[in-house]
């Protein structure tokens, strides 16, 4: 029984010898260029993942609306630019026609009275 | 290359030995430790920027390997357990008919399949922090105090740990030569 007993406890000890026997084992030498290499495929290179990413895709985001604004803003003043010029050739043509002396008051006169004497000879010459 | 990717680097180049040894001991397959340390950098490059320095970051990174290391146990023992239930039930198990990983383990380097498989299992019987606790402790390199500082408890907690480890393993390993 003893003896069976010293067995079992020389069984017992050769086995859990087996983690002290354990030798360290070496690093592969590609461990780090294929770590790197999942890296790059799972983040993208250098990208910052998670929080980072988010920050990442924010930031395009803030570039590509403050391109927009930037080119909204531009075409806005060029589209002034433009209506303003329009505008001042329309208010310089609308001091002009009014300061035309064909367009005053005595052109009118003139005008009419002009017409009123075509129809008082016309109305002469047909008088027998 | 940016600043962070250096610190990673360097991070990589420092600890990756420490990191794949870990999980050897955990795992007995150097492919699956090696796997298991690449998931562990990947999980230290995503998260580096939430680190604080609460604790040492060899620390976190080694706490880091465990977490992965337990997992992939605990991983491995449902994928029996389904396989087992399939049996049960009838269904095939195409598990069953792939190929255990061969060779490569220091336990067959050592002393053969059997007894290898046997001091494994029964490793694999014991709750988690008595499992990280001994292991970590038959690990060159690693002090009471950071195995501690790892499982996140003191140290005589560790001692304790370590103690009742050894003492179930003795039991279950004595109860299997018995039966033999």
């Amino acid at each position: 029984m003893k003896q069976h007993n010293e067995h079992i406890e020389a069984e017992v000890r050769k086995t859990m010898q087996l983690l002290d026997q354990m030798e360290p084992i070496a690093v592969h030498h590609l461990f780090r260029a294929r770590l790197m290499e999942r890296i790059g495929r799972e983040f993208g290179g250098e990208a910052a993942p998670s929080a980072g990413g988010f920050l990442r895709h924010l930031d395009l985001r803030l570039a590509f609306m403050t391109v927009l604004v930037i080119v909204n803003l531009g075409s806005a003043a060029l589209s002034l630019q433009e209506g303003g010029n329009y505008a001042a050739s329309a208010v310089r043509d609308t001091l002009e026609t009014a300061s035309d002396d064909y367009s005053s008051q005595e052109f009118a006169y003139y005008e009419q009275t002009t017409a009123n004497m075509q129809e008082g000879l016309s109305v002469e010459s047909k008088a027998p | 290359m940016t600043s962070r990717e250096a610190l990673f680097k360097s991070l990589v180049g420092e600890h990756q030995e420490m990191v794949i040894n870990t999980c050897y001991r955990f795992v007995f397959n150097r492919e699956d430790a090696e796997d298991l340390a690449q998931d562990v950098f990947v999980e230290v490059f995503r998260s580096l920027d939430q680190f604080r320095a609460e604790a040492k970051l060899s620390t976190w990174i080694y706490r880091i390997a465990v977490t992965k290391s337990l997992d992939h146990l605990r991983r491995i023992k449902r994928i029996k357990r389904f396989g087992a239930l399939k049996r049960i039930i009838g269904a095939e198990d195409p598990s069953a008919e792939i190929a255990a990983p061969s060779g490569d383990t220091p336990a067959e380097a050592c002393s053969g399949n059997e007894r290898a498989d046997l001091l494994q299992k029964a490793l694999n019987s014991l709750p988690d922090n008595q499992k990280a606790a001994f292991l970590l402790s038959k690990q060159d390199g690693y002090s009471n105090q950071e195995i501690a500082d790892i499982l996140k408890t003191s140290v005589s907690a560790v001692e304790s740990l370590v103690h009742r480890a050894r003492k179930n393993l003795q039991e279950k390993l004595s109860l299997y030569y018995e039966k033999q």
